[in-house]
């Protein structure tokens, strides 16, 4: 069985199609980034990364403790370290991990504008170097947009189609898994595919 | 030859190197990394010198095809 579909709970699932309206439009948007950092967390291991050991243990994950984070809406409401110290207990990822997932969870959800200072033009290496890696994992977001599918294959179909879950969840996955992905190629130092220069 | 990169510094005081660009409905968009921490990454809509970072998944979602796409294209015509 693809380890990408052991990772999120049917109970979660369970819980966001029976008791949901019960819930909350905070809980239900809580409920939905818990889903998309599972996911996220599958791909990841199965793309043999470096926090793969630390994300395998997520698989077990401690369902009262996730339904107390639920049930406080910490993400939601943006308190960073609370909803740092519940998922820490939850999803058993090592904390470098964790903050990003939170981060881009979070930053995905503020609109923010900026204003442009200037524009120059580099040859810069480290500039280079974060531009490829970037590219390349845009790649694999794109592919990781297929997430929608691995819902459909959990049997989930109704779920896809009625709550339009795929487009909430696999649009910022996508870009979140990029950001995750990219810190542990960062981290590892290029261990994953390098294209050789000619 | 070394490649040559555009980067854009902020009002954040933070530069970041543009990755990608993409015109879609007539609206540009970058796709951003900041260079100190290329964990952080942004899609921004593109008016003048302002920049709207895109929040919306199904927009999200669409840029990111359209630059997968593109950049599959720019493969195959550079092998």
């Amino acid at each position: 069985m693809d380890k990408s579909l052991a990772t999120v709970p049917d109970w979660i699932l369970d819980y966001y199609m029976n008791e949901r309206s019960e819930l909350s439009a905070e809980q239900i948007k809580t409920i939905e980034k818990i889903l998309m950092i599972q996911n996220m967390a599958s791909i990841i291991y199965n793309s043999n990364y470096t926090t793969m050991k630390q994300i395998e243990q997520s698989v077990g994950c401690n369902e009262q403790v996730l339904l107390n984070a639920i049930a406080d809406s910490s993400i939601c409401n943006q308190k960073y370290e609370e909803a740092k110290e519940k998922l820490s207990e939850s999803v058993h990822l090592d904390e470098a991990s964790l903050n990003e997932i939170i981060k881009i969870a979070i930053d995905m959800n503020q609109e923010q504008e900026f204003t442009v200072q200037s524009i120059e033009k580099t040859s810069d290496q480290k500039v280079t170097k974060a531009k490829r890696i970037t590219k390349r994992l845009l790649l694999l977001s794109a592919s990781f947009m297929c997430i929608g599918l691995s819902m459909m294959m959990l049997g989930e179909t109704d779920l896809v189609k009625n709550i339009g879950f795929f487009s909430e969840i696999s649009g910022l996955a996508g870009v979140a898994l990029s950001g995750v992905v990219l810190s542990s190629a960062v981290n590892s130092d290029e261990k994953s595919p390098t294209k050789v220069n000619k | 030859m070394n490649e040559e990169n555009i980067v854009l510094t902020l009002n954040d005081n933070k530069k970041y190197v543009l990755v990608h660009q993409v015109w879609i409905d007539n609206i540009e968009y970058y796709y951003l990394a900041e260079i100190e921490n290329p964990t952080n990454l942004m899609f921004c809509e593109v008016n003048g010198s302002k920049l709207k970072r895109v929040t919306n998944p199904e927009m999200i979602q669409k840029i990111v095809i359209q630059i997968g796409t593109e950049q599959k294209n720019n493969s195959l015509k550079e092998e």
